[in-house]
Order: C-alpha cells, then structure tokens, then sequence
C-alpha cells in the first residue's frame, strides 16, 4: 500500500466570469423603462446566485456601467454574484454610447483581464440612437482578445432603438433581442441573465477560422461565440399583445 | 537509465454534478529498446459534441499507431527517423494523423448506426459528423536517440528536471473555451511539432509530463501551474514513482474539484538513473 500523500503543487482557483450590464439612461429612458430595467436586473439576482452556487468552478462577477451624457461605473470593481446588489438607475441626458464602448474596453484588456478567465458576458440595453461617435470605440472593443471572445447580448428596448447598433455590437441579430413593452422587458432581461450559466459550462469547442467583422461593416456579420442555446430566446410576440413603446 | 511511465485521468468535478463521463483519454506503449509511445487527447465535452469521449480515444490510438509503425519501420536507422520527424512532423505527419482520425470516426458513426447529417444537397455531411467527435491530441515519441512532441488544440507537454521547468512546445493558446481540434477540416494545419535530440543517460533525473488544459486551468495563473509542475517532480525525486503515480488520481480530483472542475489527464515518464533505486527516496525519509 503506497503512502498517502498531500497534493503538492501551487495555489489552485476557479475561473473568473466577469458579467456586465451596460444600461443607457439617457432621458428617452425616463419613467417606465428605466423603472422596469432597475425591477427587472433587481429580481434576476437571486437567480444568477443560485446559478452560480451550482458551478463553483467558475466565480462569476458583475458590474454595472451605465451611460448617458457620459458613462460611469457604477459598480467601480467587480463584484462577486452573492454580494452584488443593483443599485437603482435614474434617465436623463444624451446617449453616448461611445463612451461606454471605450469605458468597457478598458476593462476587457489584459489586465485587468485574466488570460484564465471565462469569455465575459457584456448585455447591452438601450432604446435610442448614440449621441457621440460610437464606431471607432465599438472597432477598439471588437478587436480586443477579450472583446472578441465576449458574448455580447443586446436589448433593444422600444420602436426607437437603432437595432442596426446593436448588431454591429452582437455581430449576430438573433442576440439583439426585442423588449417592446414591460412584459417583454422583464422576459429578456431574465434570459440574458441566464447567459452566465451557459458560458461557464465545463466544455469547450472547435475554434473556427479567425473571422472579425469590422464594426462599420453589414450588421449581419457573426462573430459571437455560440456557446448560447438561441432556441430559448423568448418570443417577442408571445409577450404582451400591444407594443406599448 | 530507469524510466517509469504512469498517468492518470479524471471526471472534472463540474461532470460529476451533471453525471457526465470523461471525455479525456490516454495510452502509453513502452518497448524493449527503451521508446515510449504516450498521448493524451480532451474530448470537447459540448453539447454539439456528444461523441468527444469516441473521439479522443480515437485520437490517442491513432497517434499511438502511426507512432508504432514509425518504431517499427525505423528500429534500424532512428537517425533517419529524427530527421523524417523533424521535417515532416506538422505537414506529413500531421496530415496522416488527420486523415486517420477522420476516417476511424467516420467508420465508428457508421458501425454504430449513429444519426448521419446531411447537406443541402442530401449528401452525407462529414464536416457535421466530425464536430461531434470533436478532440485534442498530445503526443510524444521519447526514442534513445530523440524526443518527439507532437501537439494540435490545448495541453501543455513540460520537462522538469533538477535545472528547472521548460515546455517543450508552445501551442496558440487561445483566450476563453475554444481549442483547436482534430474535427476541423484541415486540422492538419493547426498541428505544431518539435524533435530534440536526446543522450540517453545524461541530464537525469528528468520527468516528461503531458497535461490537458484543465490542470493548468486549475492553478490561479501560469507561475503556480509551473510551481505544480516542479513539485510534483520533487515529489517523485523524493517519494518515488510509484507512490507518486498511486496518489496521482486523488490529486487530480482535488485539483479539478479546487479548480476550473474541468477532466484532467496527466500522463508522465520519468527518467533516472540506473544506480538509483526508485525507492529511493524512501532511504531518505
């Protein structure tokens, strides 16, 4: 019988999943929608806890950017799930998407990144057009090792969301999901959430051929990694019959 | 020169909780003049992978087999073999592994009766039925006269010795959960490979280790994975081989658990002189 020893070897960890929610608050926002994004994200959070306690191999971190006239973190550092709490947002000013493009590539560059770290999940919600020059911000962001890897998720709130936006972000329309009324707000919300329990599965998968669209190109490029199930999206047109917005 | 060869693999403990077997694979061949044959191969382990297990077994016995055929066509003339090797090891030789592969998988789809894909035009489609047996491969050819280090998608292949740690081959490491794999076409081309001639006795005592990502994914960065790697050659150094290679399975265990919960395989050859008893260690004690 071989002695029983102790493991040698250094300090062991779980890998890091950072996730980001990226809101616009800018005026068009006011009222309804900033006030169901802060009810919806609020109640997703014990579910991202539970989905986290099942994977311990993976931490999973969250932030919280917001942009207007300007972005702001509004979660500075990441936070683990368990002790992340949503802070309410308030609307007002411009939409300068741009800045939060910028904001969120500094924070996707290696470091503050690890190399060990899951692909991050960044969920993007607006309604509205960028006020500022978002493109060479996005093209910065999408050429980052970690900006590529990400998997970007997009909710377009409402008739007035430049949808074509959103999917130069996703680099794939189906991830540019339509929230056209609270009902639908609160659905896609709560699916995007999901993503972060999608992406720290314990598998991995062929990489394909090195393929980056540029961030002006037609929006119908995909470069987001598939590691989601797109079957369960919800059906836009299951929820609520009335577009209210 | 004494040499041991031994490895292990495990379930990530992230499989355990969804009762999914592992997908990493390993074969060793030892031989009477002293060639040692080893691979690892890591099933992708994905949804669109459900035969990754197949395939990286797959991997291990065609690398195994062509490095066989390899030992027996060239037992007389190894110099002719480095030489083969060192200029054909990532175009020639990594094509036939790529084609074996492929092939062997094709065969196992069809005896099992599996469902076939089909392309728009109704034809069979064999890119689709690749993807799901989707696999790494690591190998070596250790021979008296050289190494041999073969490698296509992640996995780290490091020699230890008293002197320090230094990886034989550096692969593309690539950010998140993607690799590089034996289902792509052409995977061929992603292969990288490396020959090194070798003094059988000099340099001892040495230790050749062949990991899947998950033991480096396991470690919080690349420096405590190195640290791990010395470690467990002076663990070997100082308990033997043996003791080592029976402990093995409940450190990779606790590593997984501890770590990215990913399946791990380790496979090492350890090399050491005749003088020395591999019990060594236990006069020291």
């Amino acid at each position: 019988m071989a002695q029983a020893l102790k493991r040698p070897g250094g300090e062991l960890a779980n890998r890091p999943l950072h996730f980001f929610w990226v809101v616009d608050c800018s005026g068009s926002m006011y009222g309804e929608k900033i006030g169901t994004v802060n009810h919806a994200i609020q109640s997703t959070i014990p579910e991202m806890v539970d989905a986290a306690k099942d994977n311990p191999n993976a931490q999973l971190l969250v932030r919280t950017l917001k942009f207007s006239t300007g972005a702001t973190w509004v979660t500075p550092t990441p936070v683990n799930v368990e002790d992340f709490a949503w802070d309410d947002l308030d609307a007002g000013g411009v939409t300068d998407l741009g800045k939060a493009f910028e904001m969120l590539a500094a924070q996707l560059t290696i470091p503050p990144m690890s190399d060990r770290a899951l692909p991050p999940v960044i969920v993007l919600l607006s309604d509205g057009q960028p006020t500022d020059d978002y493109k060479s911000a996005l093209d910065k962001l999408l050429h980052l090792p970690w900006g590529k890897k990400a998997v970007r998720i997009a909710i377009s709130i409402g008739q007035d969301a430049d949808d074509d936006v959103l999917q130069q972000f996703t680099g794939n329309s189906e991830l540019v999901l339509q929230a056209n009324n609270p009902q639908a707000l609160v659905k896609m919300i709560k699916w995007a959430s999901t993503a972060a329990s999608l992406v720290s599965a314990p598998a991995s998968r062929p990489k394909d051929a090195e393929e980056l669209p540029e961030a002006n190109d037609a929006p119908n490029a995909t470069n987001a990694p598939l590691v989601l199930d797109m079957n369960n999206i919800p059906d836009p047109g299951s929820v609520g019959a009335n577009d209210v917005w | 020169m004494k040499q041991m060869v031994f490895g292990e693999s495990v379930q990530g403990a992230s499989h355990k909780r969804v009762n999914m077997e592992c997908q990493d694979t390993f074969k060793k061949l030892e031989y009477d003049d002293g060639t040692i044959i080893m691979a690892i191969a890591d099933g992708h382990g994905s949804k669109a992978c459900p035969y990754s297990k197949s395939g990286s077994s797959i991997a291990v016995n065609v690398f195994c087999k062509i490095m066989d055929k390899f030992h027996t066509s060239y037992a007389e003339n190894l110099e002719m073999l480095l030489t083969y090797l060192n200029r054909e090891g990532d175009t020639k030789v990594a094509q036939d592994i790529d084609a074996e592969w492929k092939r062997r998988v094709l065969k196992v789809h069809t005896k099992q009766k599996r469902e076939v894909p089909l392309t728009e035009a109704g034809e069979k489609n064999k890119a689709e039925i690749y993807k799901q047996y989707g696999s790494t491969l690591v190998g070596m050819m250790i021979t008296p006269l050289f190494i041999f280090a073969f490698q296509l998608g992640d996995g780290d292949i490091s020699i230890v010795s008293r002197n320090g740690l230094d990886h034989l081959l550096e692969s593309e490491k690539i950010l998140g959960v993607e690799t590089h794999s034996l289902s792509k076409i052409d995977s061929w081309k992603r292969a990288v490979s490396v020959v090194r001639r070798r003094t059988a006795g000099s340099g001892l005592p040495y230790m050749l280790m062949l990991s899947t990502d998950g033991f480096a994914n396991s470690y919080k960065s690349t420096d405590e994975f190195q640290k791990t790697c010395l470690d467990y050659f002076g663990m070997i150094e100082q308990h033997g081989a043996g003791t080592v290679a029976a402990n093995l399975k409940g450190w990779l265990d606790e590593t997984s658990a501890m770590g990215c919960g990913d399946d791990i395989t380790v496979l090492i050859a350890y090399f050491m002189d005749d003088g020395v008893p591999e019990s060594e260690a236990n006069a020291n004690e």
